[in-house]
């Protein structure tokens, strides 16, 4: 072996990446090369010295601030749900439906409801989001979701009422729904909320329309009642 | 009433790609799959800016964007390579969108020696060959560069970077090769110590 093709295999043998032979090969040429140990000497303390560079820490907290400051822009930013839409749509959310801010409110439609537009057998997942205020979490919520005529649950023909507890946790949570509508229909799906003893409910307009009507997934705002 | 049940229930049966019953906040599920990853990223925000202040605002930009993408990062796996791969991303987005000149063609004069870390601040003790270095380090091509950083620094496999900077293997192992024989010979130009000194006092 020449000392430039010895030289060549230098960095690979350095990063475990020559095989048996050609290591061997290489071994016998630096037995008897002193410059090619030198260099390979050289490499190595470099390689040395490059593991080992050191790094000015972080300041103190630098990781749980940070996480904790991403958290807290991010809620600055989609406060109020019309944010929310833009996520949903970015991460490929059939609809989204905010059901509203957890607020001592007796019944209300927030302002960002929008229609459910379905198409007729066509199904179709939507995204329920409950938002619950930063420092509050609540535990045995009972949740109970009502579909009008003529939509159900997805592969679940005639479903229409769904309930279950589950806990609310700060920020959003997110429910997803698949529903089909079996036929035309104009209706509210209708979610009550019920959290230690108070019940909330929140109507969201559904609308479903036979394939070929223009009308058909439109989004409709409604307006704040 | 009749028709009740719980919504896992009625998802029982359906892909499980169609839906998560209920997903919850994913603040925690973000802190526990980031959190990791945090220190690993200053490092190399660290090796990429050269000094705290920017590796912080870096890494803090990469958190919040990636916060507001928080669902789907559940989809990747092998989180690493894939937050390398953001983290570099960013890096040279903002050097591009602040017009800034990247270290790798700033003057090598003696003042590249002061912006070096360590000088203003307290615990990280450079040597002398640190310094040197990092200068050179400093003086190559930001190919180079981060090739270096990635891989003989922070200890990226080839595999990794692969990901990270979406060109094959062989590719990349050329390019590392050619990085390391560059900065070789910036240290020799510069006959900077201690990386020649040993050549020339065993030679």
């Amino acid at each position: 072996m020449h000392c430039t093709e010895a030289k060549n295999l230098l960095d690979d043998y350095l990063d475990n990446l020559l095989d048996q032979p050609r290591s061997e090969q290489l071994h016998a040429h630096l037995d008897t090369c002193t410059d090619c140990r030198e260099e390979l000497n050289l490499r190595r303390e470099l390689q040395h010295r490059l593991r080992k560079l050191p790094v000015d820490g972080p300041t103190p907290g630098f990781a749980a601030r940070a996480m904790h400051r991403a958290r807290q822009k991010h809620h600055q930013r989609t406060r109020g749900f019309l944010a929310g839409f833009g996520t949903a749509a970015a991460a490929g959310l059939a609809l989204w439906a905010a059901v509203g801010f957890w607020q001592p409110a007796e019944e209300r439609q927030s302002p960002h409801i929008r229609t459910i537009t379905l198409q007729v057998q066509e199904p179709r997942t939507i995204s329920l989001a409950f938002n619950v205020p930063e420092q509050e979490r609540y535990e045995q919520v009972r949740f109970r979701l009502e579909l009008p005529p003529g939509v159900s649950v997805a592969n679940r023909p005639g479903q229409r009422e769904i309930a279950w507890q589950d806990r609310l946790e700060p920020g959003r949570n997110l429910l997803t729904l698949p529903l089909v509508a079996e036929r035309d229909a104009h209706g509210e799906l209708v979610a009550r909320i019920e959290v230690q003893g108070v019940e909330k409910i929140f109507r969201i307009p559904v609308r479903a329309v036979s394939r070929g009507d223009d009308q058909a997934l439109s989004l409709e705002t409604r307006t704040p009642v | 009433m009749g028709n009740l049940f719980s919504p896992e229930s009625v998802f029982n049966g359906m892909a499980a790609s169609t839906l998560i019953p209920f997903r919850r906040r994913d603040a925690d599920d973000f802190e526990q799959r980031i959190g990791p990853h945090v220190d690993g990223l200053y490092r190399l925000a660290f090796r990429f800016t050269g000094n705290r202040h920017d590796a912080e605002d870096l890494v803090q930009e990469l958190l919040t964007r990636l916060y507001d993408r928080r669902r789907q990062l559940r989809e990747i796996s092998d989180l690493r390579p894939w937050l390398a791969r953001s983290l570099y991303n960013l890096y040279i987005d903002t050097l591009r969108s602040h017009n800034r000149t990247p270290f790798s063609q700033l003057d090598e004069d003696a003042t590249r020696l002061d912006r070096l870390p360590d000088q203003d601040q307290d615990q990280t003790a450079y040597d002398d060959a640190d310094r040197i270095l990092m200068q050179a380090l400093g003086q190559l091509s930001e190919t180079h560069r981060s090739l270096i950083l990635f891989h003989d620094v922070e200890g990226y496999t080839l595999p990794e970077l692969s990901q990270i900077l979406a060109q094959p293997v062989g590719t990349l192992k050329s390019r590392l090769h050619r990085a390391r024989a560059r900065l070789r010979e910036l240290l020799r130009e510069h006959d900077m110590e201690p990386f020649t000194a040993r050549r020339r006092v065993n030679g």
